[in-house]
């Protein structure tokens, strides 16, 4: 028998050696296939290659079939399996939208889908994957079994394209999201005590997760090498929400991706409804100096980058840490919510 | 930039942060003694409107929060010369809507 320690190393390191292996290769691969974009914020003008994102998801799906090798219980096994098809669903439809470019509209109707799975679950012999009894601060554990399942399908789509719209500096999305993961982990052990002696699907999930952005951060870090393209946003943002409700963490994870939401509200209210990035207005130029600065734009979008340049203009780099001490500091709150469940239940 | 000389531009998103999680801390705390600690009924009817009227209660609350947090974070992401801006606008329209208002008035009289 595996001991759970070692399903835990070999759940992390295996994505980030196959991941970081696997993009210099695939970096070579699309600049020599022409599949580019210009990094606009560089003087340079740097091409860099493009759908990083298909690295991700094929490290996240060779992992969980390693993963669902070693385990030896079959509840975790089948949620593995389960979280590894809903994320690829969400992949799959990240690579759709890097060829074709959806409609903003059809987009998160399609990540709908994405939840299927876990939906699906409902029906299993061995019970739902899920359990519809969120925990809250102070409240603990609460039954809202209908309006669960009535919520669920949005599960997927809401983060996935949260992680989405912050995916738009080198490292944004990465940096951002490596910190959230890290506080669900903290997350976990504090709610449910779970130390690496017992084995946990929600910390594998994790550590997956952790281990591909680890070597992908590397890629995409200022200046970066790759673009990871909607295919690594809605994938990573996929499993945010699968982790949230496979693993009992909703709230937590709420309270984590706070600027996240706040970007997403700053969006969708400035430009009333969903459209597609491509066809607004840039929120930003750069300076002389290269840094970035408000364009002023009244059809342009309000970001979180515009709340944070709001004061003057700021380079790249700097915007990126900015993303990360909100993001810190949204986390240090998730914490501080995972100790008041720990406290009721 | 170093990262204490960075922080302070971000103290009205910090801000924001902390007050949508005090906020949501008070709902817990109101769901809490006020929803959750409603005695329930021993008739099973009346319990399960009870239970109904308790998540119904307490999904207002939460779309409140949302709403207000909506609300905040998009006040908060537009700079004062703009909210100055979209008023005198609002005031002009209003102005032009009253004076056709007045002119269509005249014209009835007339």
């Amino acid at each position: 028998m595996v001991s759970s320690l070692i399903v835990y190393i070999i759940a992390f390191t295996v994505p980030l050696f196959l991941s970081g292996i696997g993009f210099p290769f695939f970096i070579k691969f699309m600049l020599k296939k022409g599949i580019f974009g210009i990094d606009i914020h560089k003087k340079e003008q740097p091409k860099v290659a493009e759908m990083g994102g298909i690295v991700i998801i094929i490290s996240l799906i060779i992992s969980s079939v390693i993963a669902i090798l070693v385990v030896e219980d079959s509840k975790v096994q089948l949620m593995i399996g389960m979280f590894c098809i809903t994320i690829t669903i969400a992949g799959i439809i990240g690579i759709i939208d890097d060829f074709l470019t959806l409609n903003a509209i059809l987009k998160p109707v399609l990540l709908l889908i994405a939840s299927v799975p876990i939906i699906a679950s409902t029906w299993f012999s061995t019970g739902p994957l899920y359990n519809p009894e969120p925990l809250f601060p102070l409240i603990g554990q609460t039954r809202l079994t209908i309006v669960y399942l009535m919520l669920l399908p949005f599960v997927i789509t809401v983060p996935a394209n949260a992680v989405n719209m912050i995916d738009v500096f080198n490292g944004s999305m990465a940096t951002t999201t490596i910190i959230v993961l890290i506080t669900s982990f903290i997350a976990n052990i504090i709610i449910f005590d779970r130390d690496y002696t017992i084995l946990d699907p929600t910390n594998i999930f994790i550590l997956m997760i952790t281990g591909v952005l680890i070597a992908f951060l590397v890629y995409n870090r200022y200046p970066a090498r790759v673009f990871g393209g909607d295919s690594s946003s809605l994938t990573i943002g996929a499993s945010l929400g699968a982790i949230a409700v496979l693993g009992r963490l909703e709230i937590v994870i709420i309270i984590a991706i706070i600027p996240f939401i706040m970007n997403s509200f700053g969006i969708i209210s400035s430009v009333k409804g969903l459209l597609e990035r491509r066809k607004m207005a840039r929120p930003t130029k750069m300076t002389k100096d290269w840094k970035i600065e408000s364009t002023n734009d009244q059809k342009a979008p309000i970001t979180l980058v515009g709340l944070v340049i709001q004061k003057g203009p700021l380079h790249e780099k700097d915007v990126v840490k900015s993303f990360g001490v909100l993001t810190v500091f949204s986390s240090i709150l998730a914490i501080i919510t995972a100790i008041l469940i720990r406290v009721v239940i | 930039m170093r990262l204490h000389k960075l922080t302070p531009k971000l103290y009205r998103v910090l801000g924001l942060e902390l007050f949508v999680f005090g906020t949501f801390i008070g709902i817990c705390a109101i769901i809490d003694s006020l929803i959750v600690g409603f005695p329930e009924n021993p008739n099973p009817t009346i319990n399960f409107i009870i239970g109904a009227s308790k998540v119904i209660i307490s999904i207002i609350l939460i779309a409140i929060w949302l709403y207000v947090w909506y609300y905040i974070t998009k006040r908060l992401m537009v700079s004062k010369e703009d909210i100055k801006e979209a008023k005198k606008i609002k005031r002009e329209k209003k102005q032009v809507k009253m004076q056709k208002k007045k002119e269509k008035k005249k014209n009835i009289k007339t």
